[in-house]
């Protein structure tokens, strides 16, 4: 069991590629964050920014080659993953850190049911009975609110609504009491209604359990209804780091100022919506330097010099913009 | 379940009627006197001639003629060939002939099919699968004909490890080497769709969802990634167990095997019309009857298309 | 060999209608040597057919008994058949049919497939239905079975009849992957939207449906005309394809299989028909690979 505030998984100066025909490229580049117990930590991105590849490759789920780990640790615990044997790591992936993936109906197994697919958790990691396995499967079902649980338990995927099959994959991760919970876009495909019941699900087994939840999205109304912390990612790095809180009210990098700015509300109305102007860069041709400088209002020619590094601005806040981190760093002396 | 069976053989109903009829039309379509042209020169007593004429309906307007030669053909009364042959004899002596170089054959490329697919899937991109992918592909260009005829000449006549042609040599001998190639010309469509197949299975969302659920290597292969790949693998299984008695009538004359594939192309050169309706017909319910086992194992091992 | 085009329609049925332009398809196809050698193997074979004097200077029908199965001698290279014709000549000469039938068949089919697979799968309820029922029928019979008592059925066969016949009775199965593709592609935004501002049905099929909807079909075509070439050659084998003074390498093989003394009477078709259907696989495999749209990153 976790104790409230210990630091469950800590990712270090992570670097992964991709060996493509036209060279290697890296799709994630020096990313560094942790989470505690109790804490939901978002991961912030586009899609290429390469957020979801970060945990793939930490829980060795990524396809390697082509993918590869050029650096970095992440520990559970203190013990390093990517530094176990698979067979080392395969008894914390999967039963201390679990993962529940965006598109429910491609990742749930077709031809198996519901209820097979749970239990199947219980028999590899617990070694219980065939029997026994699927009764804890339909309790799982239960507590992901499934109506007719039990006998909900040996329908197929194809037979539930998008939402409950989210509750199912849920129920399978949730299986074996996680420590960490990795959700990838858990609620991408879902309608907003349903989306709300399920991070409202996530909440409450969450708060139950004590556990740690790293939630990757790139739905900044998803990381201000729940997360505590959120780190920000463009183009394979991580540009700020900061409780939810502040990201929001004060947000430090330019990208993160324009994805709030690009936000609609309230009191914008009637006015055009602000954008970020351009696309995110291909990973093949990132811009030299900050990769963020073609598409930022503010960039100097500084900026295309080098990579801006991390920088502490506040305690808990960190960022990388060369402009921003230096001229707090200016006024903080 | 039965009444997706039941639903099945409705819907077959009309297409075998169709077929049949199709069939029946096309035969007596077929130019000459079918009884003279069997006679050849020499000159038949007028009355053999009527009683012949008789049997096979030959007198009646053609729509009698289908609906009579239908009426025998499921009474059990299937008459006499033109040369006077027991047609319930031929069908006797010459069914075990072609299931037997059926069975064989599908023995061959089923286990030929799956074991190369399955071991080029699970080890893709490896020297063997890509020997197996170019091997393969050869055996899928080199027409069939040429394959048959090179199976013979080279183990036939010239190793003489097997026999050239006919059955005296009896079962399994004699079978060998027609069924090897039947079993060749099959098994590399099989091997490559098994390949194809779990290979795109294995990049599939639910393998990763498994590969975090934290199971082995194994487990994920036999338990997820196959029951899923082979789905399309049994599809095609079908569609070759279908298929092959149509491969059964080169194979059977070109190794002079005396099977129904002989007996069918016998009759259309003698226009036995009633012979090659009644071998039509067969051909059309064994082939209803082998798509419906098909659905119906299907259905078995793929929970999305049942209740449909 | 309907097999494999089996093999084949369900190997492609997941290429999707990803539209790759002419010319990029066509520089991507001639960057493989394997494609060029193929190509250029393909088109012998088509001249061979089209001018065979070309090739060879000796009347195929010159025949001196004497030198009945003869082995080769000079100016003879592949010797002499049963009737002591120059069977260099006869080879040459009997590519003819074999590349007929394989592209009119082929091109013929992928037609005929194409269209009533555009109306089939564009047009649902009565049209749908009626092209679908005979294709079952059709369908419902094994292949070679149903080719072989039509065949018969007809008196003077001419390649053109069978040609005929064989697109007949084997388009059901390109149909159906194209009633399948354009299933898909009908209510792609681009085809609504085209029918939103009033464009007619016949352009709709013509400019937006088809272009997309073709990839499967194409892919499934040229893999298959390996297989025509094979079937010319087996139909007149069992003596229902072209008739003798006609000269196939279907016929070759014939009388091949009853003087198996003479193994260079069979050798030497059997060379050229493998060599041409190797072709034209390698060909569609290339084409296949380059319109896959998993490739194409």
């Amino acid at each position: 069991m976790t104790t409230p505030g210990e630091v469950l998984l800590k990712v270090d100066d992570l670097t992964v590629e991709f060996d493509t025909p036209h060279g290697p490229v890296r799709a994630v580049d020096g990313v560094s964050w942790q989470v505690r117990a109790g804490e939901t930590l978002a991961i912030l991105g586009e899609s290429g920014s390469g957020k979801s590849v970060s945990t793939q490759a930490l829980t060795g789920i990524l396809e390697m080659p082509p993918g590869r780990i050029v650096s970095g640790t992440a520990e559970y615990r203190g013990a390093d993953l990517i530094a176990m044997t698979v067979k080392e790591r395969r008894k914390i992936v999967g039963d201390r850190i679990t993962m529940v993936f965006q598109d429910s109906l491609s990742a749930l197994n077709p031809v198996q049911s519901v209820g097979t697919q749970i239990a199947e958790c219980y028999r590899v990691h617990r070694g219980l009975s065939k029997k026994d396995a699927l009764k804890r499967a339909a309790e799982m079902l239960d507590q992901v609110r499934i109506p007719a649980a039990a006998r909900r338990v040996r329908d197929y995927p194809h037979e539930f609504s998008g939402g409950m099959r989210q509750r199912v994959m849920l129920a399978m991760a949730l299986a074996l009491d996680p420590d960490v919970l990795i959700a990838d876009e858990p609620t991408t495909a879902l309608d907003v209604t349903v989306q709300a019941q399920i991070l409202e699900l996530i909440a409450d087994l969450q708060a139950e359990r004590d556990m740690g939840v790293v939630l990757i999205t790139h739905d900044l109304g998803v990381v201000s209804d729940v997360a505590d912390n959120v780190v920000v990612m463009y183009a394979g790095h991580v540009v700020e780091r900061a409780s939810t809180a502040e990201a929001l009210d004060h947000p430090v990098h330019p990208y993160t100022e324009g994805l709030l700015g690009s936000m609609p509300s309230a009191d914008l109305k009637g006015q055009e919506l602000p954008t970020i102007p351009g696309t995110p860069p291909s990973l093949r041709a990132i811009p030299s330097g900050c990769a963020f400088r073609t598409r930022c209002p503010m960039a100097i020619d500084e900026c295309a010099k080098e990579v801006p590094p991390l920088l502490t601005v506040a305690p808990g806040r960190d960022a990388a913009c060369i402009l921003r981190t230096s001229i707090s760093e200016r006024e903080a002396v | 379940m039965i009444r997706f069976i039941l639903r099945r053989i409705l819907a077959a109903i009309p297409i075998g009627l169709i077929v049949t009829l199709g069939v029946f039309a096309l035969v007596f379509a077929m130019p000459g006197d079918p009884l003279r042209e069997l006679a050849g020169d020499k000159p038949i007593p007028a009355a053999v001639l009527a009683a012949k004429r008789a049997q096979y309906h030959l007198d009646d307007p053609f729509i009698v003629q289908y609906l009579l030669s239908m009426k025998d053909m499921f009474t059990g009364h299937f008459g006499t060939t033109f040369a006077g042959a027991d047609i319930a004899d031929q069908l006797r002596l010459r069914i075990p002939v072609t299931l037997k170089l059926a069975t064989l054959g599908l023995v061959f490329q089923w286990i030929a099919g799956l074991l190369f697919g399955l071991y080029a899937g699970f080890k893709r991109n490896g020297v063997m699968d890509r020997l197996l992918l170019l091997a393969t592909l050869v055996v899928l260009a080199v027409p069939g004909l040429v394959l048959y005829f090179t199976g013979q000449y080279l183990f036939g006549v010239e190793l003489k490890w097997l026999p050239v042609s006919g059955t005296r040599d009896g079962w399994p001998m004699s079978y060998l080497l027609p069924a090897i190639c039947i079993g060749i010309t099959g098994f590399a469509g099989l091997a490559r769709l098994t390949r194809t197949s779990i290979v795109d299975t294995a990049n599939s969302d639910f393998v990763k969802t498994a590969r975090a659920k934290g199971l082995g290597e194994q487990r994920i292969l036999w338990r997820h990634v196959l029951p899923n790949a082979l789905l399309p693998v049994v599809t095609l299984m079908g569609i070759d167990f279908a298929g092959i008695f149509a491969g059964a009538v080169l194979a059977e004359s070109i190794f002079n095997l005396p099977g129904l594939g002989q007996f069918m192309f016998q009759a259309i050169k003698l226009k036995e019309g009633g012979v090659v309706v009644l071998l039509s017909t067969l051909a059309f319910l064994m082939f209803i009857l082998i798509n419906l086992a098909v659905d119906v194992i299907y259905g078995a091992i793929d929970p999305r298309v049942r209740n449909v | 060999m309907s097999e494999t085009s089996q093999v084949f329609g369900a190997e492609t049925q997941d290429l999707e209608g990803r539209t790759l332009s002419n010319t990029q398809l066509l520089r991507a196809l001639l960057r493989k040597p394997q494609f060029v050698i193929c190509l250029v193997l393909v088109l012998t074979f088509f001249l061979m057919a089209a001018v065979p004097r070309l090739f060879t200077s000796v009347d195929p029908h010159f025949c001196a008994l004497a030198k009945s199965a003869h082995s080769r001698e000079p100016g003879h290279p592949f010797g002499f058949d049963i009737q002591g014709c120059d069977y260099f000549a006869n080879v040459i000469y009997g590519a003819r049919p074999s590349v007929l039938v394989s592209l009119v068949a082929g091109i013929g089919g992928f037609v005929v497939a194409g269209i009533l697979g555009l109306l089939a799968g564009y047009f649902p309820g009565l049209v749908d239905t009626a092209i679908s029922r005979v294709a079952d029928v059709l369908f419902a019979l094994p292949g070679l079975i149903a080719l072989i008592v039509i065949l018969n059925s007809v008196p003077n066969r001419s390649i053109w009849i069978i040609v005929a016949i064989i697109l007949v009775t084997g388009w059901p199965q390109g149909m159906r992957v194209m009633r399948s593709t354009v299933f898909s592609v009908r209510n792609r935004e681009y085809v609504l939207a085209a029918r939103s501002v009033g464009v007619p049905p016949l352009r709709i099929l013509r400019k937006h449906v088809f272009p997309n909807a073709m990839a499967p079909l194409l892919a499934m075509t040229t893999l298959g005309i390996g297989g025509l070439i094979g079937l010319e050659a087996v139909l007149t084998f069992l003596g229902v394809g072209l008739q003798p003074p006609s000269i196939s390498w279907g016929s070759q093989f014939g009388v091949a299989a009853s003087y198996r003394e003479s193994p260079h009477l069979f050798l030497w078709p059997a060379l050229f028909i493998s060599t041409m259907t190797i072709s034209f696989m390698i060909i569609g495999d290339s084409i296949r690979d380059a319109l896959d749209p998993k490739l194409l990153r």
